[in-house]
């Protein structure tokens, strides 16, 4: 069975009935979907799958011939944040980080369908099959609000910076 | 200070937004095999066989372990404190509960493992279960543990207790008897990461896990004691953790791993399922707290008796702490000056319960402010009077007889009734937290304010406990 | 695994369904073989099948293998409502004929609405009453749902949003040329939809919506679950069929019938 996995073609040596979060996690080593559940329900293993996210950990290989996957590692590295990024950090959307890398994709696949600026409740819609445990939820919203309007708070204070010791 | 009122980046924000961020399950190495376990599918029975080399024969399959594979294989969560050791790792001739780990397999996939499990041979007489805490004395009930359902915190006393003042008199002199039953259920804590770990033994023969405990020198502790290796034998990893809200206290997947890694040689992994993480992991424990309060008609608390019920599940964990914890905390934010409490530890055939966000605290707050409602309902009174007249003030003294130097109950109440837009009368808007006089200090007050106190704050700067306090 | 690319050989290789694991979306089958729950002899996979079709008309037709998400585009309510479950990915990915087998969320929907289900399996093609089918659903292949487009419809659940359980109740209700149609789900888990005639009787006879309601509990065998009491699931029913029926009423006066 052979897809396209953030750009790259990959050919998957598992059985028909291996999900896809096995094949990503396991096979290429990308370990940024999350086996959450397994069950389909907590949206920690989305991924987007031609464009639309899905679960990863629902998706068998025998479904995959020919599609394009995206993960969380093409959204943006260090140095190249994207927009929904940026506004995760800044807005403090992540806390214990296990339920962002699905949040991100959902999100990034909300704003391209929306094209423009979304409403609150169109991503309580969205979003509302991605369990955050922490219960973030609403720096989550913030976030993904804020990053569909292209709105960004700037540079975090330097002085923290300096405190830290690191650069976002 | 730099920092103070500073909007400071995460250090881990970026890591988290990339994904980057690795989890015990991020983790990967050469030659790493998966666990899997056999549970027990019953809330009690005897184990009368147990058979594994069926298992150990079956493809990818390197080691299966049962309790004889562990050193040391029972141990207690809290033995640092005092409580006997009674929790085994893997079960031995009996199950106590549904879900208790019985053997596990490590093998080169997780699907080898899971078929490698259902190989297993396992017999059970199965035995009824005890699940009704309220029964603990009832006669004729099955037998959680060899030495009773009920723990004891003393070899006299099974109750943690405390006693303050003269509650009889209390009684007796009451106006109004207010009584009430409040029975808070069992709540799993239900991290997005299911708990996980991941053991390698090294070359120079310590061993590496990495594990998504919330405390991570306790489970070194308890992971030493299993093993029977000294704490400088173990490097712990952690510190990344996919939420844990207390649930990540318990230390199982650390130590079974490790006896998985150091027979079968190779790095292993355990990645509980998310159905593991629901039925099999530690709950918040279920409570059944009846409180009564000596009242006097104008809304005095004289007195209160109470008797708790913690439902342990079928291992103590950390529920002696738990109750401790509970019951120094059933008077509230509230004076009371007669106190009888008492907390018991009940042992069930239910998964055993353990810390979640203030455990065994906030069972009690449930009860109390639950109960300062339904006093207030009995007396006719505003239930926002009630509280205020018997918060805590300057002087006061809690059940433990700490007098209390900064309470700060009437503040939070006048700011909660601003916050709700309950506008209070303006003779409750002005109480402060100061030391009672007047009005406020009624004879029965007066009393437990005299009382000699050990005041912990006083303790330790050295100086003398609250001024004017006795 | 077979990956049939018609609806011809889909059937031929389903034939009377012995042995064979159906994957359509994989919302149902995929965590069961990945948790050890069910290993497969022979899989049927759906996804080049060509039954995900919809034919829109007087008469819906949709293919068993179409995904909520497309159903929920189109469909008229109570359908469409019961479409809604329960979040964006998982419309995009489950299917209606998955749906229909495991007591899901469209049954009350299709029995208020007549619906009718084209299915394959032993004995070959049948067209059966929605209820019938759902009474004995396994060993079929549903190949498409027919669904006669009523006046006006409305669904109502209780459910915690966006969950995935089965829900603590579910309504369906349809105006159609006969009369109002009344259906319940999620009176147990996974229990088949139930029509509720005595509601149904009651509002032909001309009783207020209110009173009609009431007469619920006469059609319907709550059973205790983990999520709700009989006791509960019985006190609650009447109040949603009631806001279910208000609800049709109001769409009947914006829309001058009645």
């Amino acid at each position: 069975m052979k897809f396209v996995v953030n750009g790259a073609q990959h050919t998957t040596v598992a059985g028909p009935l291996t999900t896809l979060l096995y094949v990503l996690r396991e096979e290429l080593g990308l370990v940024g979907a999350k086996a959450g559940c397994q069950h389909g329900s907590c949206g920690a293993c989305t991924v987007l799958i031609d464009g639309e996210p899905r679960r990863s950990c629902l998706t068998v290989v025998a479904t995959l011939e020919g599609a394009e996957v995206t993960t969380v590692e093409a959204l943006g590295d260090r140095s190249h944040l994207s927009d929904v990024q940026v506004a995760f950090n800044e807005h403090y959307a992540a806390q214990c980080g296990f339920c962002t890398p699905g949040m991100l994709l959902a999100a990034t696949a909300l704003i391209k369908r929306k094209g423009g600026p979304v409403e609150r409740d169109e991503v309580v819609e969205a979003l509302g099959g991605h369990y955050c445990r922490c219960t973030g939820y609403v720096r989550i919203l913030d976030a993904v609000v804020a990053a569909s309007r292209g709105e960004r708070l700037g540079a975090m204070a330097p002085s923290a910076l300096e405190i830290r010791g690191v650069a976002p | 200070m730099k920092a103070v009122g500073a909007s400071i980046p995460r250090y881990d924000g970026v890591a988290h937004v990339t994904g980057a961020s690795r989890f015990v399950d991020d983790f990967r190495l050469p030659g790493m095999l998966w666990a899997k376990a056999l549970r027990s599918p019953v809330a009690s029975a005897r184990v009368l066989r147990l058979a594994t080399a069926r298992a150990e024969a079956m493809p990818g399959v390197h080691a299966v372990i049962t309790h004889a594979d562990v050193p040391k294989n029972v141990v207690g969560h809290q033995e640092v404190w005092g409580i006997a050791a009674d929790e085994p790792l893997l079960a031995e001739d009996e199950v106590r509960y549904v879900g208790q780990l019985i053997a596990v397999v490590a093998a080169e996939t997780e699907g080898q493992a899971l078929a490698a499990v259902q190989a297993i041979e396992v017999d059970f007489e199965e035995r009824p279960a005890f699940l009704d805490m309220r029964q603990a004395w009832a006669p004729d009930q099955p037998q959680v543990a060899p030495d009773g359902n009920v723990y004891f915190y003393y070899p006299d006393q099974p109750q943690r207790q405390i006693r303050k003042g003269d509650v009889a008199a209390a009684f007796a002199r009451a106006d109004v008897i207010v009584e009430g039953t409040y029975r808070p259920g069992a709540i799993e804590q239900a991290p997005a990461e299911p708990a996980s770990a991941l053991s390698v033994v090294e070359p120079d023969g310590r061993v590496t896990i990495y594990s998504t405990s919330q405390a991570l020198y306790y489970s070194m502790e308890i992971t030493s004691r299993h093993l029977r290796m000294a704490t400088g034998r173990l490097k712990f990893v952690g510190g990344t953790v996919g939420g844990g809200f207390g649930g990540k206290l318990d230390t199982l997947t650390e130590p079974v791993t490790a006896v998985l890694a150091l027979k079968s040689g190779r790095p292993v992994k355990w990645r509980w399922t998310r159905e593991e993480e629901m039925l099999c992991s530690s709950t918040r424990a279920a409570w059944h707290i009846e409180i009564a309060d000596a009242l006097t008609r104008d809304g005095w608390i004289l007195g209160r008796r109470t008797l708790t019920l913690h439902d342990a599940g079928a291992y103590m964990r950390t529920s002696a702490y738990a109750c401790s914890k509970h019951t120094f905390h059933l008077a509230g934010a509230y004076s009371v000056p007669a106190c009888a409490f008492n907390t018991f530890v009940v042992k069930t055939n239910h998964v055993p319960t353990a810390a979640m966000r203030g455990f065994g605290v906030t069972s009690a707050s449930f009860a109390v402010e639950t109960h300062m409602n339904r006093v207030a309902e009995v007396l006719g009174m505003s239930p926002w009077e009630l509280r205020l007249k018997n918060a805590n003030r300057v002087g006061d003294t809690s059940p433990s007889r700490v007098a209390y130097a900064n309470p700060s109950t009437v503040s939070t109440l006048l700011a909660a009734a601003q916050a709700a837009g309950v506008d209070l009368p303006e003779a409750q808007r002005a109480m402060t937290n100061a030391r009672r006089e007047g009005a406020l200090l009624p004879a029965h007050l007066v009393e437990q304010q005299r009382e000699p106190v050990a005041h912990l704050l006083a303790w330790r700067e050295g100086r003398p406990a609250l001024e004017g306090g006795h | 695994m077979v990956v049939p690319s018609s609806a011809t050989a889909a059937i031929a290789a389903f034939g009377d369904g012995a042995g064979i694991t159906v994957l359509a979306g994989g919302t149902v089958v995929t965590p069961l073989v990945t948790h050890g729950a069910l290993w497969p002899h022979r899989v049927l996979v759906l996804r080049a099948a060509g039954l995900d079709g919809i034919e829109d008309g007087a008469t819906l037709v949709v293919g068993g293998a179409a995904t909520l998400a497309a159903l929920a585009e189109v469909a008229p309510e109570p359908l469409a409502g019961a479409a809604r479950i329960p979040d964006y990915e998982i419309r995009g990915q489950a299917t209606v004929g998955g749906n229909v087998m495991i007591g899901g969320d469209l049954q009350p929907a299709l029995v208020a609405l007549g619906a009718r289900v084209r299915s394959a399996g032993a004995g070959g093609l049948r067209v059966d009453p929605v209820e019938d089918f759902i009474a004995a659903p396994w060993g079929r292949l549903v190949l498409s749902l027919e669904v006669p487009r009523p006046q006006a419809g409305a669904f109502l659940q209780q459910r915690r949003r966006h969950s995935h359980t089965h829900p603590v109740l579910s309504v369906a209700v349809a105006r159609r040329a006969d009369g109002v149609h009344v259906a319940v789900g999620g009176l147990a888990e996974r229990a088949p939809a139930v029509a509720c005639p005595s509601v149904e009787r009651a509002l032909a006879a001309g009783a207020p919506v209110r009173e009609a309601a009431e007469r619920v509990v006469e059609d319907v065998q709550p059973q205790d679950d983990s999520l709700a009491s009989a006791w509960y699931r019985r006190r609650a029913l009447p109040v949603l069929v009631a806001r279910a029926l208000e609800r049709l009423e109001q769409l009947d006066a914006a829309e001058g019938r009645r």
